[in-house]
């Protein structure tokens, strides 16, 4: 089964009818299903997505609980990883990128859970320029690419 | 209005904008740290998490009984 790695502000869209980019990110929703694709994500990384801005941020509680319930809603796998292998992995990316470490644990996910394919809205930071950067990590390390 | 961009309440919010900023801030948590307290850090983000999911759990079972 092919398997597509959601990133946060996939997760963010998807959560909020108001947002700009919800309605296409809930067609996207639907072709994965509609094609059988399995939509994962890294229980780490959007586990520290969440905490962070609500202790950092007047991110309000409800917003990150809405997240958690579409992610059930439509049925978002959140795989947890070892956390040391996942850390340890971010932090080789981040000798051979600008990325941010939150980025960097969506990536780090990604790879670790062998995703086909990783989508995001932040075209900026998830692009074939970075995904060079991530791969020539994950082609030292012998993982998938 | 500053926190208006973190709301995401409010009318024309862009998810990019969002999930850029929180990244950040992870960032600014993160970076220097070792790799135990950086550990440390993600277990204690689990346990937010898990007590948000109780805390909806309650409060939706009371609404229901009400």
């Amino acid at each position: 089964m092919v398997r597509v790695y959601l990133e946060l502000s996939v997760l963010i869209s998807l959560a909020n009818p108001l947002d700009l980019l919800h309605s296409q990110t809930r067609n996207f929703m639907d072709e994965l299903r509609t094609f059988g694709f399995e939509a994962v994500s890294c229980r780490q990384a959007v586990e520290m997505d969440l905490a962070i801005e609500l202790t950092r941020r007047p991110l309000r509680v409800g917003d990150a609980l809405r997240i958690l319930e579409v992610m059930d809603a439509y049925e978002i796998r959140l795989l947890s990883l070892n956390s040391r292998d996942l850390l340890l992995l971010v932090n080789e990316y981040l000798g051979e990128t600008s990325l941010k470490f939150g980025d960097l644990l969506h990536y780090a996910g990604a790879t670790l859970l062998n995703a086909d394919y990783l989508s995001s809205w932040n075209t900026d930071d998830f692009n074939e320029r970075t995904e060079e950067s991530i791969n020539n990590v994950n082609v030292r390390r012998g993982l998938k690419t | 209005m500053g926190h208006a961009k973190y709301d995401l309440e409010v009318a024309a919010v862009s998810s990019v904008d969002i999930a850029k900023q929180i990244h950040e801030d992870i960032d600014q948590t993160m970076r220097g740290l070792s790799v135990e307290d950086q550990e440390i850090v993600l277990r204690e983000a689990q346990n937010i998490v898990k007590s948000l999911r109780r805390i909806e759990q309650i409060a939706s079972k009371a609404k229901t009984q009400a």
